[in-house]
């Protein structure tokens, strides 16, 4: 364990401040609009700080410093993507202007204005599918982190002898559950006016964690250092790339002909066997191949992967041309349609603050992406330079135990502390999103009596923490992709596309309607769920659908189903535009 | 056409350790004192109710 009594002061001190601030907020919350907006009270700064605070989470720092272990520098692409649209949305007010005059609590909301009840409900249930498996992921890549900085084995467990039965808890399980408890108490109770606060709190001390770790690290190996060791571990990992290609090529052509001379069962005898020798041979000459950048993930004893470094810094190189323009698209859905950056945008004071906030929250984005990407790629060159990976560790889990070496004491009780900020202010700030989600448009709208303010309240800290507990159950069941980030995009992607298309077609086009709306849901859902369900069917990459074609494919569906369906209604006469389509609320905000 | 790239990430990169620095100062005291604006709001309209 690398943790000293100095570190364990830091993480108490922050975790007992954050906590007390969290359940103070209670005190104001009388209502649902408190709770889910937070008395649209917020101002400028606060809202920066809140923005800022849920979009940097621990996963994040997960996945992008995992973009920058497996493709360097160019890894950080996503965040310049983002930078670029949340500067120009805040410039043009693209959507959020409209929005935020609209005066809803949930982008759904608007959809009943204009398209009617249906197509809010259908709209909820995509946002909230395609939210909650997004996050799915969140509590055991954060639990991962924590273990892996503080120097505990991920599969290591308690042991527990209670009435006469033997229990094993696992470390990480209780790590998770730990922080879903600490998260749920202040959401629950305070709603949006704690995650504000709370998140306000979780910025200045991830800021400090963030600068600090960065300065350490480049002052650590020297920038000139890192530059040209990746640069080295790209031409490296090129050459390995192509020559294991070769060896495969060349291996494939004697199974076949083996194949077509003894049968289908020796050629396959014959693939075990060579696929068995080579994964000895790997293991054997892991220290040889750290020395040409090559990295051994040993998660799976039996079946080591070999880890390489793609270019790291020309992105097109890298990704690919279809993957950046998919990034693009993405984050401009994602700039105008995710709920939780909406969220702030709704609880803003007015439409000016909502611009203000997104010009000054967007360079925040680059280093989200660039600085865990630093850590990252500079994890990838200190592992080459001792001999490889320590044993089970890999692209995901080699940064937090790279910090957890290099750190000093007390720098790391302040990234612990800075990384538990950035895990509760994301949770806190999605639970409670996806809660009001499923509060306001799923349920609702199928009551015929309305329900009491109190048990309105009641009603949504019950879906906070039921979020919760599925959180749990399916970080610990899921088995990640190669890059988590691509998880993220195509689960975000389920809705982010057909809501994308439904708020461009509800604020900007009169010529859309239901029909259009309800057909875009669908199509818009289809590329992302093919890819989760054919992917974790298909175990051979390539025969995979890759994310970027989900993704892109997404968008293009949802936007054609907009307008032919709409079109087509109009066509056969069915032209219905919701009952509120002429809400004066809906047109002064659209003109 | 790589020497490009390497300089927009260096640039990239130091100048986000400068935001990030800036902001904790800038952010940090102002939204302070926003959080016991909106806190003394908030309570006057409950008080209202």
């Amino acid at each position: 364990m690398t943790l000293t009594p100095l570190d364990w002061t830091i993480i108490a001190v922050y975790l007992i401040g954050c906590m007390s601030a969290g359940i103070w907020m209670r005190r104001y919350v009388s209502n649902v609009e408190d709770f889910a907006v937070a008395g649209r009270e917020m101002d400028l700064n606060l809202g920066i700080a809140s923005l800022a605070a849920t979009e940097m989470g621990l996963v994040t720092v997960m996945y992008t410093a995992q973009m920058g272990f497996t493709h360097g520098f160019a890894g950080a692409v996503p965040g310049v993507c983002y930078c670029v649209v949340m500067l120009l949305v805040g410039i043009t007010g693209f959507v959020i202007f409209p929005l935020r005059k609209a005066g809803v609590i949930t982008i759904p909301e608007l959809f009943e204005k204009r398209f009617g009840k249906r197509v809010r409900w259908l709209a909820g249930l995509v946002v909230v599918v395609g939210g909650i498996l997004n996050m799915g992921i969140f509590l055991r890549l954060g639990g991962e982190f924590l273990m892996g900085v503080a120097g505990f084995d991920t599969q290591a467990a308690f042991h527990l002898t209670w009435i006469g039965r033997d229990f094993s808890i696992g470390y990480l399980e209780t790590v998770m559950i730990s922080l879903l408890a600490l998260v749920l108490l202040y959401t629950v109770l305070g709603g949006m006016l704690s995650v504000l606060v709370t998140d306000y709190l979780q910025f200045l001390v991830l800021g400090m964690g963030l600068v600090v770790t960065s300065i350490l690290v480049v002052w650590n190996f020297g920038w000139s250092d890192i530059v040209s060791g990746l640069e080295r571990a790209g031409q490296a990992g090129q050459t390995y790339t192509e020559s294991r290609k070769a060896e495969n090529e060349a291996f494939y052509a004697r199974m076949e002909n083996v194949r077509q001379q003894d049968g289908a069962a020796t050629a396959e005898k014959l693939k075990e066997e060579w696929e068995a020798e080579r994964a000895e041979q790997m293991r054997r000459n892991a220290a040889a191949l750290a020395e040409n950048h090559v990295l051994l993930d040993t998660k799976k004893p039996n079946d080591p992967k070999p880890l390489v470094m793609e270019e790291p810094f020309n992105p097109f190189t890298s990704f690919g041309g279809m993957w950046v323009f998919w990034q693009v698209i993405l984050h401009i859905a994602v700039v105008t349609t995710w709920q939780t950056s909406i969220a702030r945008v709704l609880s803003a004071r007015d439409e000016t603050t909502a611009k203000k906030i997104y010009r000054r929250t967007s360079f925040y984005l680059v280093g989200r992406f660039a600085l865990p990407g630093l850590w990252g790629a500079t994890a990838f060159l200190y592992f080459c330079a001792r001999g490889g990976l320590p044993e089970g560790a890999d692209s995901m889990s080699a940064m937090p135990q790279f910090l957890g070496q290099i750190l000093p004491m007390g720098v790391i009780g302040l990234l612990v502390a800075a990384m538990l900020a950035a895990e509760m202010s994301t949770d806190s700030g999605y639970l409670l999103t996806w809660a009001t989600v499923i509060y306001n448009d799923l349920i609702m709208p199928c009551l015929r009596k309305p329900l009491s303010p109190r048990a309105k309240l009641l009603l949504v800290r019950l879906m906070v923490a039921a979020i919760g507990v599925f959180l749990v159950f399916y970080g610990l069941v899921y088995e990640l992709p190669d890059l988590a980030w691509d998880y993220l995009a195509v689960t975000g992607n389920i809705y982010l596309a057909s809501v994308f298309t439904l708020l461009v077609g509800a604020l900007y086009w009169r010529g859309a309607n239901r029909w259009g709306a309800m057909t875009a849901i669908v199509l818009g859902a289809v590329g992302p769920l093919a890819f989760l369900i054919v992917n974790a069917i298909v175990k051979d990459p390539a025969k995979q659908i890759p994310a970027s074609l989900a993704g892109l494919s997404s968008f293009a569906l949802s936007f054609a189903g907009m307008i032919v369906g709409s079109w087509l209604a109009r066509a056969l006469g069915h032209v219905d535009d919701g009952p509120n389509a002429n809400d004066p609320q809906i047109e002064e905000a659209t003109t | 056409m790589n020497n490009g790239f390497v300089w927009f990430w260096t640039a990239m990169i130091f100048a986000s350790i400068g935001w990030y620095a800036f902001l904790l100062f800038y952010v940090g005291g102002k939204g302070g004192r926003e959080i016991v604006q909106m806190a003394r709001a908030l309570a006057k309209r409950n008080k209202k109710l």
